[in-house]
């Protein structure tokens, strides 16, 4: 799919993150929103679902693993992306058993998860 | 795990479907690049996960201390890499192998289990005296503490008057200043490649810890031992020195962490701040984020200790660090601060003492010492001239002299193993170990300038090879070129190869040594070899041609050296020692979660078990994986040819017609907005720029196929007629170049072969490869053959792993610099359009070897008579 087309959503509850990554993902020629509160993302999201969405694991009002579950229940195309601290094997096998389509664990370079947005740009049906 | 990354063969189909060239284009290249991402992310991560593995092993060997820290970090990052492979190969593969999961998931939880076993410790206390310490502890105090209360209390030496301060202090003080999260969030948003923002956080953090006051308790526990120790001495000046749990280890590396010195008591707690500090400077941060380290595990503990104003100070190095037949202990020493002698600023005097009862003094070098480093009267630390008379005057006495060796023979027979020594001579004439560590064994190119010279009386074979697995090894040469040669393998032989590959395990048992031409000292053959602990050594070029088979050998993979005939010195230098981890419950706990980790049991890709459930540790995971990958990127053109129409076009002198598709970086920029026709000087892949200039070569482009034997050309003729639909299919194919900055995959059918090469040719000597595969032609079988085993012949000679069937051959050759890689890809140019002429010259039997000798030699104008004669 072009990337022009693609839709992605930011969820991170630290603002510097989508600040630093809302620039660095834009450079895929895809459309980027980012979100603070996962309460109000989700809320967006029913109304606009994206074709992407990258949540951190860990948030005070809703974890990734909720974020993931509730946006495949809402759109089972889309493709999400879950960043994670402390990354275990335990964790990324629930992330990716649970449908998420790849993680990342912090600290990466953005490059690195343009890579993976690229690859689930490219594993969404049209 | 099917919602992964969807079969891209499945997708590409679906797709094909009323779409235009133009998007077809993008949509083709977009997938290249999705295989070649998932392919690059695979290799790194082997790379990683091998290295782990490496140092593990090396810590296995007992000399080095370590930690729960160490054992938790290292075997959940081992986890990581494997299931980042796991998860590439099924991705690139289209879900090929999802019982790996399972796999890696039983592996986690057996691994896991073993690590946890071991209940973390608390230090009992915030400060704990050198007198209760011992190199148990060193979760909770460091090692640099660890090892000062062992050498205090169980080898009774001198060590500098002080205290710890533990690393429970440091997690109260963390604790208390709710500081961890906010370190956690603001390390966790640093990206390694932005050094702005690196630093500016690094400096957040440092300033954020540097503004929290210390828990009340925890500053009155630091002062009570202050005063406990040394009274209200208004002079007392003490040096704070980080004791950082894994320091010296992999998880930091020495001097890391800030180390305060000449620091007055009103300063105390602000220096101890100020390190706790330094575990977030940028470098080390930096550091941590490149090896994958989790700040979570860390925590810094501090040594204070009495600071004095060391009339001298140096180095002792128990024994030499790679010359085996010298044990004696190496001592060296500058005037005042020994900061100098670590740093190299000054030429430091040196003293050579034997290690044995008489402790004699062997050799005594005085250089001239015109500046030292003195604490200064408020504080800190300064350079100061020598004075004149003392600046050729030996720093020790002989007695003194002695007596420091006599602590490195003891440090030596305590720890079991060699040391490296920093000691301090202060006013009164006492000596005090400040730090004593195992001494690496490391490689002479790194050994300080020291020299060891070869065992005199003996021909060197061969000097300067890399170790990649030291030790001593000694026995008769033995030629490995196949398979069957190492099933055969004798007993106590020496391994001579052209490459390393682990498929030596089957030999290593037998065998005392290995030395190859080429491979990595980080490769498996090199974590195989350290797991079974045979001397290897990687020697370069003519290894084989240097050490004819039966040879009897020495080969000293200490110093990188291999000797005709048994070197007695050498065998008798080498005595068996049982050092100082071995038998301590981290050292257990490490080698129980490496029976899981470290051994390689799957061997050959060939062997029945050669399957997902034929993994039993992270090892024979990536191992699976990385030879699965290949398979993977060498199918890539497959799906070129099923879709053209969207590529470059190579406008070169080349007998086909050349379609480029670039994943990244392979062509100029200037060449994609362009036509589509592209010419060589826009090209930048390295591997394909490689091929392409032996393709070229003047010498080769000269040749054409010519049938100079008539009953050749009616072969050939006869099996066009037989099989036109054959002759159709393979003219109507493509030749195809899917390239990158660092790789390549060329498919071609050139006339009537179908050869196909893969190759990665970048810094990292352990993801560089070539694949290679030939098959079919136009000729009789017989002929096709004959063909084949020509250039079977010419690659087994270029140093391939080859593999033949019928007629197709497949070769490969793993791990070598670049340099090398290019001159094989050069080779294989130049041997692709050298089998166009071949069908012609193969004759009879004779006329292979023929071939292949003249090719390898670089006659490629050949015409041959028959019965085994040519000319060229």
């Amino acid at each position: 799919m072009d990337m022009k087309n693609i839709k992605i959503m930011v969820i991170d509850d630290e603002s510097i993150v989508g600040k630093r990554l809302k620039p660095a993902l834009e450079k895929t020629g895809a459309q980027v929103e980012t979100f603070e509160d996962p309460e109000s993302a989700l809320a967006h999201f029913y109304e606009n679902p994206t074709d992407i969405v990258v949540t951190d694991i860990r948030m005070d009002k809703i974890d990734g693993i909720e974020i993931l579950d509730r946006v495949l229940a809402k759109s089972g195309q889309t493709k999400v992306i879950i960043i994670t601290g402390y990354a275990t094997v335990e964790i990324a096998r629930e992330a990716l058993s649970k449908g998420a389509f790849d993680f990342i664990a912090k600290p990466f370079k953005p490059s690195d998860l343009r890579v993976i947005i690229e690859r689930a740009a490219q594993d969404l049906t049209p | 795990m099917a919602t992964i990354i969807g079969n891209i063969r499945k997708f590409l189909l679906d797709r094909k479907k009323s779409r235009d060239m133009a998007s077809a284009s993008a949509e083709m290249s977009a997938v290249f690049r999705f295989k070649y991402s998932l392919f690059k992310e695979l290799l790194t991560a082997n790379s990683e996960l091998l290295n782990i593995l490496a140092d593990v092993e090396e810590k296995l060997k007992g000399d080095q201390s370590f930690g729960n820290v160490y054992i938790k970090t290292q075997t959940n990052r081992a986890l990581m890499q494997a299931f980042q492979m796991v998860k590439s190969i099924n991705a690139l593969s289209g879900n090929k192998f999802p019982e790996l999961y399972e796999v890696l998931e039983t592996l986690n939880g057996k691994i896991r289990a073993v690590v946890d076993e071991r209940k973390e410790r608390k230090a009992p206390s915030y400060v704990m005296d050198y007198s209760e310490i011992s190199i148990d502890d060193a979760d909770l105090v460091g090692g640099k503490n660890a090892n000062l209360g062992e050498i205090k209390n169980n080898l009774h030496l001198p060590v500098p008057q002080g205290f710890a301060i533990s690393t429970r202090a440091f997690e109260d003080f963390i604790k208390q200043g709710h500081l961890k999260d906010e370190i956690i969030k603001k390390r966790n948003l640093i990206y390694v490649d932005d050094f702005e923002l690196l630093n500016r956080l690094s400096k957040e953090v440092e300033t954020l810890i540097q503004s929290r006051s210390l828990p009340d308790i925890l500053e009155k526990d630091i002062m009570n031992a202050v005063d406990r120790m040394w009274g209200q001495d208004p002079d007392l000046r003490v040096a704070m020195r980080s004791s950082a749990i894994g320091e010296d280890g992999d998880i930091s590396f020495a001097g890391q962490y800030l180390t305060l010195l000449n620091v007055d008591r009103d300063r105390i707690c602000d220096a101890y701040k100020s390190i706790a500090a330094s575990l977030y400077s940028a470098r080390a941060i930096a550091y941590r984020s490149s090896k994958g380290f989790y700040d979570e595990d860390l925590a810094m503990a501090v040594a204070c200790i009495r600071m004095v104003d060391s009339v001298a100070s140096g180095v002792m190095y128990t024994r030499h660090p790679y010359d085996i037949v010298n044990e004696n202990i190496l001592i060296n020493a500058v005037w005042g601060l020994g900061t100098y002698a670590v740093d190299g600023v000054i030429i430091p005097d040196s003293y050579g003492v034997s290690k044995d009862k008489a402790l004699k003094l062997i050799s005594k070098t005085i250089s001239t010492k015109t500046t030292k480093q003195v604490c200064l009267k408020h504080g800190g630390v300064c350079e100061a001239p020598v004075e004149e008379e003392k600046q050729n005057q030996a720093c020790l006495t002989d007695d003194q002299i002695r007596l420091l060796a006599s602590y490195g023979r003891d440090l030596e027979n305590h720890y079991k193993t060699a040391q490296d020594v920093e000691w301090a001579l202060d006013p009164d004439g006492v000596i005090t170990i400040l730090q004593s560590r195992p001494l690496k064994v490391q490689a002479p190119a790194q050994g300080k300038g020291l020299k060891a010279d070869a065992v005199p009386g003996y021909h060197v074979v061969i000097e300067g090879a890399d170790v990649a697995c030291p030790g001593l090894g000694k026995g008769l040469a033995v030629h490995v070129r196949s398979g069957d040669d190492l099933i055969h393998f004798p007993q106590g032989g020496v391994l001579i190869a052209r490459h390393s590959s682990p498929e030596f395990v089957v030999a290593m048992k037998r065998c005392q040594a290995i030395v190859v031409e080429s491979g990595s000292v980080s490769g498996h053959m090199a974590a195989v070899a350290r797991e079974f602990n045979v001397p290897t050594l990687i020697g370069g070029k003519d290894v084989m041609d240097l050490i004819p088979p039966g040879m009897e050998l020495t080969v000293d993979a200490y110093a990188g050296r291999v000797y005709e005939k048994i070197v007695h010195e050498l065998v008798a230098a080498v005595r068996t020692q049982e050092p100082h981890m071995k038998g301590t419950p981290a050292y257990g706990i490490l080698k129980r979660a490496a029976e899981w980790m470290t051994p390689l049991y799957l061997i050959s890709p060939k062997s029945a078990r050669f399957t997902p459930a034929g993994c039993r540790t992270l090892h024979d995971i990536a191992r699976f994986c990385h030879e699965h990958s290949y398979g993977e990127m060498f199918n890539v053109s497959d799906l070129a040819s099923k879709h053209h129409g969207w590529s470059f076009c190579l406008d070169a002198d080349l007998p086909m017609d050349l379609h480029l598709i670039d994943l990244g970086g392979g062509l100029k920029d200037e060449a994609l907005s362009g036509n589509h026709k592209i010419r060589v000087e826009q090209i930048l892949s390295v591997p394909f720029l490689a091929l392409l200039s032996g393709m070229m070569s003047p010498e080769i482009a000269s040749i054409e196929p010519r049938p100079v034997n008539l009953s050749g050309f009616f072969s050939v003729m006869r099996e066009q007629v037989l099989f036109p639909g054959h002759v159709g299919e393979r003219f109507g194919d493509r030749s195809y170049a899917i390239i990158a900055d660092k790789y390549l995959n060329f498919s071609s059918r050139v006339g009537y072969h179908y050869s196909v090469v893969d190759a990665y040719c970048g810094k990292t000597i352990n993801k560089n490869y070539i694949t290679f595969s030939f098959k079919g032609g136009a000729a009789d079988k017989t002929r096709r053959i004959r063909r084949v085993k020509a250039i079977a012949l010419i690659l087994e000679k270029e140093g391939f792993h080859v593999d033949m069937k019928a007629d197709k051959v497949d070769a490969r050759i793993l791990k070598y610099p670049c340099t090398s890689i290019e001159s094989r890809l050069d080779m294989l140019g130049k041997l692709l359009i050298f089998t166009r002429q071949m069908d012609m010259l193969m004759t009879s039997d004779a006329s292979v070897e023929w071939v292949a000798e003249n090719f390898v030699k670089g006659n490629y104008r050949l015409s041959f008579t028959g019965s085994g004669q040519g000319e060229s």
